[in-house]
């Protein structure tokens, strides 16, 4: 039974390796994974290709036997059954029955999830809505394209109206106004109080809607943590923005930093320590300049993400 | 409804949307109207070739339809990852392994059942009558259709659609050759008197689910002799899904 503080989802040091080929050569797919997603947060689980992530989702969903490690949805093992009809997942590129509608896919789904044959129907009509496939939902999957798959895929996993949703890559394949909309969905799920667990490459999307984040890399977790803190925490340094100066002075003030740059008739500076940044404004506006930002300069998640992956800096 | 008849009806609208299905179809209404051309033009009897090149036209065809629809049933859903969202419901994977089973056999006892009222058409044509041995010719067919669709569906959980045809039919021949095998091999050296013997146990025998001779000379069929050839191809028809579901709980989805 699960508590209030239990989380949705826990994995502790899972590890998993397939034995692959006549010689049975060993593939480590993940070595020592460990992540946690609270109630009604998003969770953005990152890694390159191969670190492991769906490797971890096929784990958590039973699909594949963990190696070692604790693994559990909702509060129940994963070999508990009790979790399913509460989860709702999608797959990377999912295909369905390309003979049937969507509307019929949907239903079915739904009905698998133990709703009766008209909440059912009404439910895939409504998800279908949802998703924006409210004009093709007659139409056989053979004729969808592969947003409209997408979209279709992410209405699957709605349907029986799961608490949790684990989605494996779902912007993938998506123009940039389908990435927009499932970044809108996600969000909505979590103002239903939902609870959103993606694996994604696309660092702008984890941005815009993940509460916490989880940094895979070669099968073993780099770093978990709330995306403010883990953005609030790297600072690089320090940036000055200062306007109102002659071209000239601009340019001789540019010249004397390494990191500065003239854009628009303002100056920005880079420096890592608080006291250079401040000299540095203090100069320019003593000298006629206009201080407008004096901040520290926040990396941005890619920044965190490519450094991770290469130095391994941030293993907890 | 349960998961199990959930997917079984799935299954079943997905195998008769199939161009495999009507294919096959096709090919066995064929078989069944040469043979009252072939009736025509043979000298007496013409029910009799009827009988014998129509059942054997039903069985052909209902035994193909079996096997290569059933090669893929599990594969594919694995290959296209439908089956990951099916088993994240709850659905256990005996339940989806039956379901798909019984999905298959509806859809071939339907293509039974169309072949059997060409195969009536026909004899009335060809001036024949239809009698109990017919039918129990007919009906007999399911079980080896059982039997044939359930070994696909063993080789679906773990091989390739291709290889599992080829695999297939090597089995359906050594099926229909099962009784044969102990006679042909009784002064064979030991070894291979082994390999018949176990062979004959193993596998199962077509033999014993043949009533077509008893339909074409209108021989009368005892209804345990049925009720017994009928039980033991549902038995073993069972046995090969038990397998079926004991390989895909052990399989990993990767």
């Amino acid at each position: 039974m699960m508590t209030s503080q239990e989380p949705m989802v826990r994995v502790r040091a899972f590890s998993k390796t397939f034995y692959v080929g006549l010689r049975r050569k060993p593939s480590y797919a993940a070595r020592d994974i460990s992540l946690e997603v609270q109630p009604g947060e998003i969770f953005g689980f990152l890694g390159p290709n191969g670190a492991g992530k769906t490797t971890t989702i096929k784990a958590l969903l039973g699909l594949i036997r963990p190696d070692q490690g604790e693994l559990s949805l909702l509060g129940h093992a994963i070999s508990d059954p009790a979790w399913r009809a509460r989860v709702g997942y999608m797959p990377e590129h999912p295909t369905f029955y390309d003979y049937l509608t969507g509307h019929e896919l949907v239903t079915w789904f739904a009905r698998l999830s133990g709703v009766n044959r008209i909440d059912a129907e009404k439910e895939a009509r409504a998800l279908l809505e949802r998703v924006g496939l409210s004009q093709a939902m007659n139409r056989r999957l053979r004729g969808y394209s592969k947003g409209m798959l997408q979209r279709t895929g992410l209405a699957t996993a709605l349907a029986g109206s799961p608490s949790l949703l684990i989605l494996d890559e779902p912007m993938t394949g998506l123009d940039p106004i389908g990435r927009r909309d499932i970044r809108e969905l996600i969000m909505s799920l979590k103002a239903e109080g939902k609870t959103v667990l993606y694996s994604t490459h696309i660092l702008s999307d984890v941005e815009m809607t993940c509460d916490r984040v989880g940094i895979i890399n070669k099968g073993a977790s780099v770093r978990t943590g709330r995306l403010d803190e883990i953005l609030g925490q790297t600072a690089r340094g320090y940036q000055v923005v200062v306007s109102g100066l002659g071209p000239e002075a601009l340019a001789r003030a540019a010249a004397e930093q390494a990191e500065a740059e003239v854009r628009e008739g303002k100056i920005e500076a880079l420096f890592t320590e608080r006291a250079a940044a401040w000299d540095f404004a203090s100069h320019l506006v003593a000298a006629g300049g206009v201080l407008e930002r004096f901040e520290p300069h926040r990396d941005t998640l890619e920044g965190i993400f490519m450094r991770s992956l290469a130095t391994g800096e941030y293993k907890e | 409804m349960n998961a199990t008849l959930l997917i079984a009806t799935n299954t079943l609208r997905q195998t008769i949307r199939q161009r495999l299905y009507l294919n096959i179809g096709v090919f066995g209404v064929g078989m069944i109207l040469l043979s009252m051309v072939v009736g025509q033009i043979t000298f007496g009897y013409p029910d009799r070739v009827v009988r014998s090149l129509g059942l054997s036209g039903c069985t052909l065809a209902v035994d193909l339809l079996a096997l290569l629809t059933a090669v893929s049933l599990i594969y594919e859903e694995i290959d296209k990852k439908t089956l990951f969202v099916v088993l994240t419901r709850p659905v256990d994977r005996w339940q989806y392994v039956a379901g798909r089973y019984l999905g298959l056999l509806l859809a071939v006892a339907l293509a039974l059942v169309g072949f059997a009222v060409v195969f009536l058409i026909t004899l009335r044509l060809a001036g024949g009558t239809l009698t109990s041995s017919d039918l129990v010719a007919l009906l007999a067919i399911l079980p080896e259709a059982a039997i044939l669709g359930g070994f696909g569906l063993v080789l679906s959980a773990f091989s390739t659609p291709t290889l599992s045809t080829g695999i297939g039919l090597g089995f359906w021949m050594a099926a229909a050759t099962t009784d044969d095998l102990v006679g042909l091999t009784a002064n064979a050296d030991l070894p291979l008197k082994l390999v018949a013997k176990a062979a004959y146990y193993v596998l199962p025998s077509f033999a014993r689910l043949d009533f077509r001779d008893a339909a074409v000379y209108q021989a009368s069929v005892a209804p345990a002799e049925v009720g017994y050839s009928l039980a033991y191809g549902m038995l073993y028809a069972v046995g090969l899904v038990a397998l079926a579901s004991v390989i895909l709980t052990r399989r990993e989805m990767v």
